[in-house]
């Protein structure tokens, strides 16, 4: 019998995260290399989460663009369909080709996270190798005993280290942690809370040497899931930022398409051309929250236009000192 | 388990009176063939999966291709939740079809 293609996209991100804990390939060391020379400490109550969803994008695009020629090579996608030998690393690498330049904007978006929280006074501490997926895709995706298999996984390292409380950098990530993960797992008494609504906080006002003119995306996962709407205004405001609305914004924002790329790679781009133009045409500067919007947006984005997250902007902005 | 979950998107689906509302916000239904690409057609899709029926190339376009971005839900009169459905039926779809339970226990083993 012929496996579908959906088939193969589940079975390949499932035997994936089971076997390394990310349902991409990427190596452990790749996931906390961003975090190098900021000095986190590795154990605390308080501790930084990225749930690598971040650090997985620009690799997740590759093995999409493998999944896709995958899709129109049948001997491709039984070898493929062999899960296993693919999450072997040596084939891994082979096939893998991340675009330097993304990774390097994901791990500068995590550093302007820690530097803007470090403004605030808030010093987390930092997982590196144990920064594990969270598996918020996997649940999206309905593989939900690999999911369960993950979020176990997770919870362990936050007990045996002793987190009360944990800070989240994307959208999906604080979701599935504070509203998922409860339902799940028995006992769990975590307090979870997204950067963004820390800073939102404690931020104080700062003007900038020029002014800038951003529209904002809102990503569902905070606007529809989480009530997250002010907060991100908040911070660009007291940026200096000025902030423009486009015409589906707030709880009614418009998706970039980005969690269907993987599976509907032309659907996900049409949609995401569809939000493009109706957010460059009130400004060319698009400012994103989600690693998912970000990578989603930018691929489809005209030459004239900026797609930029939320941190790097306003750490920018704010004259934080970003380092290589 | 599974049965609950069968149990409860009949139930919730059952309350689509098919008003289209939804179909309004979806980013997704203007790009597809059809309008299983739209709320209201993954509802009734999913409807149909609880009730036995088949997995088709078409019914699971349908419900992969939601974004679960969740604009339906404020749209939908009778306040279905139209991502946890869709959500649900690609658990059906992992357990009925794939039978994920075992393969995981498998290679965890």
């Amino acid at each position: 019998m012929k496996r579908r293609f959906l088939d193969v996209v589940l079975d390949t991100m499932r035997t994936l995260t089971i076997k390394t804990g990310y349902p991409v390939p990427i190596s452990r060391s790749d996931v906390y290399s961003w975090a190098r020379e900021l000095n986190l400490k590795a154990k605390g109550p308080v501790v930084l989460y990225t749930g690598a969803l971040y650090q997985i994008m620009p690799y997740l695009e590759s093995l999409v663009s493998i999944l896709k020629r995958a899709k129109e090579s049948r001997t491709f996608l039984e070898l493929m369909g062999l899960g296993k030998r693919f999450a072997s690393s040596s084939l891994v690498k082979t096939f893998i080709k991340v675009d330097k330049v993304k990774v390097a904007t994901s791990n500068a978006i995590l550093r302007s996270i820690v530097l803007l929280l470090k403004e605030v006074g808030v010093e987390p501490s930092y997982l590196y190798e144990n920064d594990l997926y969270s598996g918020v895709l996997l649940y999206d995706l309905g593989l939900s005993e690999t999911f369960l298999l993950q979020a176990k996984r997770v919870y362990k390292v936050f007990k045996e280290r002793g987190v009360k409380k944990i800070i989240t950098v994307d959208p999906h990530t604080t979701y599935v942690l504070r509203n998922v993960y409860p339902k799940f797992i028995e006992g769990f008494d975590l307090e979870v809370q997204s950067y963004i609504e820390i800073l939102s906080e404690r931020i104080e006002r700062k003007r900038p040497k020029e002014t800038v003119e951003v529209v904002i995306h809102d990503p569902c996962f905070y606007a529809r899931y989480q009530n997250i709407v002010e907060e991100p205004r908040k911070i660009l405001e007291a940026s200096g930022i000025k902030v423009l609305e486009p015409r589906r914004t707030r709880r009614f924002t418009s998706c970039c398409g980005g969690p269907v790329e993987a599976l509907y790679p032309d659907l996900s781009r049409a949609v995401a051309m569809d939000r493009i133009r109706e957010l460059s045409s009130i400004s060319k500067t698009i400012v994103t929250l989600c690693p998912i919007c970000f990578s989603n947006l930018s691929r489809v984005k005209p030459q004239n236009v900026e797609v930029i997250d939320l941190a790097l902007l306003v750490a920018k902005v704010r004259g934080l000192m970003l380092g290589k | 388990m599974l049965e609950d979950l069968r149990e409860w998107i009949k139930e919730e689906a059952s309350k689509c009176m098919f008003c289209g509302f939804c179909e309004t916000v979806c980013p997704t239904i203007k790009f597809g063939p059809h309008r299983g690409y739209g709320p209201r057609g993954r509802v009734n899709i999913a409807l149909y999966i609880s009730e036995g029926g088949k997995y088709t190339e078409e019914a699971l376009s349908s419900l992969y291709s939601c974004l679960l971005c969740a604009a339906c839900t404020l749209k939908c009169p009778a306040n279905i939740d139209i991502p946890e459905i869709v959500r649900a039926s690609r658990v059906l779809y992992s357990e009925d079809s794939l039978k994920e339970a075992i393969v995981v226990e498998k290679k965890v083993s």
